[in-house]
């Protein structure tokens, strides 16, 4: 008897779990209620919808705005036709891969931050996140500088007030720049180097701001135009410094109404936003997804509308699935800064001597990384990583370390290693952080050097340990992954190069380089900056400073309801102020 | 009995103190610099000047020597104050309270599978010894217990979102609110579990019916002419049932700190994996308090077992 | 009752006892533990693999395939390969060396370790044993998983320092086992009298205790390779352990494996049932040993 009811016990069980994968949910039918209610495109509103030109900001007279170099081959900007109509509302949802502990802009590090809730703050100036990427008004109408390039004036727009009401002023601004750069106890503030050469800020009236800077600085404007520049609230951040970490009161286009870490953030319109007519959507809606294969099928079951936006972008998997089933998902490509360099540490031997640094860009072949590492998904680029500021292709793609080695060049690459006292090769260790990414290319450089006699012992660990380990210089090689916001070569060049730069963990000083990145920063003139940091990056690339690998391509996917919107993570492109929904 | 369990508490202390202790110096050992991390962030984006660095650490307490730190935290922690996390800058009661509940959920949902399925099946295996069906059963036990968790659950998500287009839950949705949906979001990963802990427990049960199986007084029984039903459950599985218990009151202890495995790979938000991220975030006030919380409630349900045991068992007598 | 019963019957009836010869042998070990058999069989065959891993595999683990990332199973790659292009049937064949490596050498350190302690706690007993026990307590009071990471992750990355963090978790379950073995065996008469006689204490514990620990000790630490050889593996999925690109049944189930899991299967589930191999031979394997051992169950 009890034998039978065992027996029944265990065939129950078995039925119960049997019935519960029957009721898992299938895949989630695309959620047919995204639309807001009434759709706007038909017949009500009174008002016609602004047209793209009229609610996008138009450069203003005054100094030309900076034209920051545009990546080729970005994402092509399709700004709606004049004859297209913009329809209003709708939700959109995307995602993002880690638990953003807090949400005060001013602390954040992570492009995810911005992602969630960027979209509720301003800037002084933005980049014109439709395509252009010039440098256009935000907060501020228009702006003035001296002929000697060191004071600033920004006349403000009118009829701008934060969330809860009050009014915004350019006491505002002062507050918000000076936060950045003195940060209050509690507060981490990781830019507060790149605006170090203010000198003093003056607010002359409600809607002016006046900035001195200490030195010529060519790269202000386009940092203070950076996304993490935002303008946040004096009359709360005053009485507690720490208010805003789990919430958000800005002057933007939404607010958000819920923040739930590591689950999800959602936003809606706000309908005081002094660009009037804009935002078009309802609202936004991110989720935190940590698992790679939960994002790609969230994307697939329109669960969530786009990726980029601080997000991963595709992997060429996915990217086949996408064209193989035919799904309606708009694949836009570009090259951000994000990359992968070998640091070189400068210190000590080996790889003090320049012989050896040059028998390893003998033996470097990036193409072959970019091949096996990512599938090709990627372009050898050199020590600047953005296209137009960096050196011809053509004649890059020439010098050892970025071309394909030939047996000549291996075989002279043995001869400088003996030359320097190393017949035997040499082993060294290599640090790095766990992520695919780093992982995999690492190992592929690896194999490279082991092709000449350099035996590299890979040593993967968590980011605390790993940037302990860049500190101390234990290590011969090390391999850092590369991602400036800013592709401006005082973002991309100086904290890496220059002697006791931030970033230059290996401690490589030339004092020609130091030279030439301090003139460059301190020329107006464009055409002779870009003379400057040509220069400067031959003699990196000479002198093996490091080498970069750079897998940087990447792969958005967005549904093809989404317009007005083109993710880019190298200006920050986070702002939804012009995304609509096309459904 | 009251002056024994007031002594097995008391000796709760110095366990709780070496092993706060241990991780709070395992913890300071590890390479790496907690300000360092907070101010270059998850992607490395962010620069760390060594102005801020030093402000940082000093705003942390972190410039203090060790012993300093450990003692006014262990001050803190008998003022009830938990301390705040480096992370997210919320309170560790608060993080602990939103994570906790969905851990011992899955512990719970998994006991009671495995108590369901494996209890049963051990008394089977036992009563039917050496037959197919028990040669069975003893397979599919050693199978649970030794294949790897992480394997067999990355299979079975393999095959769930392969046959049934399944994903892992993108919010979980509280049981409160909507038991049903709760349910099915937890219900795999409560397998999984249950498969690897109903093998220990359906082996335990099977080795101790056996045991029991071949005492004097089950043989007087069966020659008595009782039936089956009788002899087995009046006299055998009371027996066998005592030190099942006690391994099933200890594997929920382990089951709670074990849950590291199962939370990664369904991707849900538990002590499991907030513990993987504490130490890799280094977020010392977290993980302190994790393990505090792990030592005690080990120590309690040990406790509890042993006392369930003497309430069972009326030979055994604790002085 | 059962059929050990009716094995005892068959013995004593037989004039020629069937367990003559080799083959007599091995039938006899099938009929009375075949489950032991088949265990001892797949880790001989996992041990071989190990062995013979250069002859066996068709390629270096390390070596990369340019542009045949993510190649399905063929006749040039069995198994096909993993993300970098390189041979996964390879890998799997060389990864069986990390594991069985750090299985044998921690299960071998961390019973000694916990058998040395168990049995002066035991036989010691009074505050040596109190203090011992708290120790042990505390070191099981950790969640097992979370002390091991804790260990390499202090301690570094590396084969040796995985070894070192196994066996420290396996002392517990020694030093429990044996502390009741040597409980149990002090209570014996005869150790008794060999103490009344005036034996040292080394003397006894050598010539008395340590014989009666003998089995106890072969039951834990064949119990504990499987599990041991788990918790590598699992140590490696979660990211510490072997570093690249050494081939570690763990690492490759972890990372691009389980993130290709639908598009390339192949990657993650090879080596799984590898590791699942390896673990259930040497587990059927300790329960026998278990049940021929065990002084309790062979009473019946």
């Amino acid at each position: 008897m009890v034998y039978r009811i065992s027996r029944l016990l265990i065939s129950s069980s078995a039925a119960f779990v049997l019935v519960a994968a029957a009721c898992a949910p299938a895949t989630p039918a695309p959620p047919a209620t995204q639309a807001a209610p009434a759709p706007a495109s038909a017949t009500v509103s009174p008002a016609a919808p602004p047209t793209p030109e009229q609610a996008r900001p138009t450069p203003l007279p005054g100094r030309a705005p900076v034209a920051p170099p545009v990546l080729a081959p970005g994402p092509t900007p399709t700004p709606a036709s004049a004859t297209q109509q913009i329809k209003r509302g709708g939700v959109l949802t995307g995602f993002h891969q880690t638990v953003i502990q807090n949400i005060d802009m001013h602390s954040g590090s992570s492009l995810q931050v911005l992602s969630i809730a960027g979209s509720s703050y301003n800037q002084i100036l933005q980049y014109d996140y439709q395509g252009t990427w010039q440098i256009v008004p935000d907060l501020a109408e228009k702006w003035e500088v001296t002929p000697d390039g060191k004071t600033f004036t920004f006349t403000f727009a009118k009829g701008v007030k934060w969330h809860d009401g009050v009014p915004f002023t350019s006491e505002d601004a002062k507050f918000s720049l000076d936060r950045i750069a003195h940060p209050p106890k509690g507060i981490a503030s990781p830019r507060a180097s790149s605006i170090d050469s203010i000198q003093k800020m003056e607010t002359p009236d409600p809607n002016t701001l006046k900035i001195t800077l200490g030195t010529v600085n060519a790269a202000f404007i386009p940092i203070i135009a950076s996304g993490f520049f935002k303008i946040m609230p004096r009359h709360i951040l005053e009485k507690d410094p720490g208010a805003l970490k789990t919430k958000a009161v800005g002057t933007g286009p939404f607010k958000v109404i819920k923040y739930e870490p590591g689950v999800v953030t959602e936003s809606v319109k706000n309908p005081d936003y002094f660009v009037k007519g804009l935002p078009y959507l309802d609202g936004t809606k991110f989720l935190t997804i940590r698992d790679s294969a939960t994002q790609f099928a969230a994307l697939r079951t329109k669960r969530v509308l786009i990726t980029g936006q601080g997000s991963r972008g595709l992997s060429p998997q996915e990217e086949e699935v996408i064209k193989r089933e035919k799904l309606p998902i708009k694949l836009m490509y570009y090259y951000s800064t994000r990359g992968q360099g070998v640091v070189i540490n400068h210190t000590q031997p080996p790889f003090n001597d320049l012989r050896v640094r040059k028998a390893l860009a003998l033996a470097m072949d990036p193409q072959e990384v970019i091949d096996t590492a990512v599938e090709g998904q990627g372009k050898v680029i050199g020590p600047m990583s953005v296209d137009e500021w960096g050196m011809p292709r053509a004649e890059l793609t020439k010098l050892p370390g970025y071309r394909k080695p030939s047996a000549a060049d291996l075989a002279e690459a043995k001869k400088l290693l003996a030359e320097a006292g190393y017949k035997d090769g040499i082993k060294t260790v290599m640090p790095l952080r766990s992520f695919e990414i780093e992982v995999k290319v690492s190992q592929v450089l690896q194999q490279q050097l082991a092709r000449i006699g350099v035996n590299v012992q890979l040593r993967p660990m968590d980011d605390a340990a790993f940037y302990d380990s860049m500190e101390r210089r234990d290590w011969g090689l090390g391999f850092l992954s590369i991602s400036e916001a800013i592709g401006d070569p005082n973002m991309l060049l100086l904290p890496y190069w220059k002697t006791n730069g931030s970033r230059n963990y290996g401690k490589f000083s030339d004092p020609e380089v130091d030279k030439l990145l301090d003139a460059q920063s301190a020329e107006l003139n464009e055409k002779k900056r870009l003379e400057l940091v040509q220069k400067a990056e031959r003699i990196l690339v000479d002198k093996v400073a490091g080498f970069e690998v750079t897998p940087g391509k990447y792969i958005v996917g967005l549904w093809q309801e989404v317009k007005g919107y083109f993710p880019h993570d190298v200006y920050n492109s986070h702002r939804l102020d012009w995304a609509w929904l096309d459904q | 009995m009251r002056a024994y369990v007031l002594r097995r508490m008391l000796m709760f202390i110095p366990v709780l103190i070496a092993a706060s202790a241990l991780i709070f110096a395992l913890m300071r050992v590890l390479p790496g610099d907690v300000a360092l991390m907070i101010l270059v962030g998850p992607g490395g984006e962010g620069q760390a000047s060594p102005e801020a660095l030093a402000k940082l650490r000093a705003d942390l307490g972190l410039d203090q020597p060790v012993l300093v730190q450990y003692l006014s935290w262990l001050n803190d922690v008998v003022h009830l104050n938990l301390g705040t996390s480096y992370a997210s800058g919320r309170t560790v009661v608060t993080e602990l309270s939103q994570r906790l509940p969905i851990t011992i959920e899955l512990a719970f949902l998994a006991i009671i599978m495995t108590m369901i399925v494996a209890v049963p099946a051990g008394v089977v295996s036992a009563i039917r010894q050496n037959t197919r069906l028990d040669y069975l059963l003893r397979i599919v036990s050693v199978a649970g217990l030794t294949m790897p968790t992480f394997f067999t659950a990355t299979l079975l998500i393999l095959l769930l979102v392969t046959a049934f287009h399944w994903l892992p839950p993108i919010e979980l949705v509280g049981l409160f609110s909507n038991p049903v949906e709760n349910l099915t979001q937890l219900v795999w990963p409560a397998v999984m579990l249950a498969f690897y802990h109903g093998a220990v427990i359906s082996r335990m049960t099977r080795s101790q019916m056996l045991e029991v199986l071949r005492q004097d007084y089950v043989r007087t029984a069966w020659a008595k002419g009782l039936g089956e039903r009788l002899v087995v459950v009046r006299h055998a599985l009371q027996n066998a049932l005592l030190p099942v218990v006690t391994i099933a009151g200890l594997e929920f202890g382990v089951l709670v700190g074990g849950t590291v495995v199962m939370e990664t790979i369904f991707v849900l938000p538990g002590i499991g994996s907030y513990i993987v991220e504490s130490i890799r975030t280094r977020d010392y006030p977290v993980l302190q308090a994790i393990i505090l919380m792990l030592a005690c409630s080990y120590l309690v349900i040990n406790l509890l077992v042993d006392l369930c045991y003497a309430w069972l068992d009326p030979r055994i007598r604790y002085t | 009752m059962s059929a050990q019963g009716s094995a005892i019957v068959q013995e004593t009836a037989v004039i020629r006892p069937a367990g003559r010869g080799f083959w007599g042998r091995a039938r006899k070990m099938w009929r009375d533990q075949p489950l032991g058999v088949v265990g001892a069989a797949l880790v001989l065959l996992m041990v071989a693999v190990a062995a013979f891993a250069e002859v066996i595999a068709p390629y270096s683990p390390l070596m990369t395939h340019r542009g045949l990332s993510f190649a399905p199973p063929s006749l040039r790659f069995w198994l096909g390969t993993d993300e970098l292009g390189r041979d996964v049937l390879s890998r799997v064949l060389y990864g069986s060396r990390l594991s069985l490596y750090v299985g044998l050498v921690s299960v071998f350190i961390g019973t000694s370790i916990g058998a040395v302690v168990g049995v002066v706690s035991g036989y010691a007993g009074k505050r040596v044993d109190i203090l011992l026990q708290r120790i042990i307590d505390t070191i099981m009071a950790f969640p097992t998983l979370i002390l091991a990471l804790a260990i390499v992750a202090v301690l570094g990355p590396s084969l040796d320092n995985v070894v070192i963090a196994v066996s420290v978790v396996l002392i517990p379950r020694g030093a429990r086992v044996l502390r009741s073995a040597a409980l149990s065996v002090k209570e014996n008469p005869y150790v008794e009298a060999a103490r009344a006689i005036g034996c040292s204490n080394t003397r006894v514990l050598l010539r008395h205790v340590a014989p009666q620990c003998v089995a106890p000790y072969i039951i834990v630490a064949t119990a504990a390779i499987g599990w041991a050889i788990t918790v590598e593996a699992t140590l490696n999925f979660l990211g510490v352990g072997a570093p690249p690109p050494t081939p570690s049944w763990g690492a490759m189930l972890s990372g691009a494996g389980r993130q290709h899991l639908e598009t390339s299967p192949w990657i993650a589930i090879s080596p799984g049932v590898a590791l699942s191999l390896t673990v259930f031979g040497f587990s059927l394997l300790g329960d026998s040993l278990r049940d021929v051992l065990d002084p309790r169950l062979r009473r019946a």
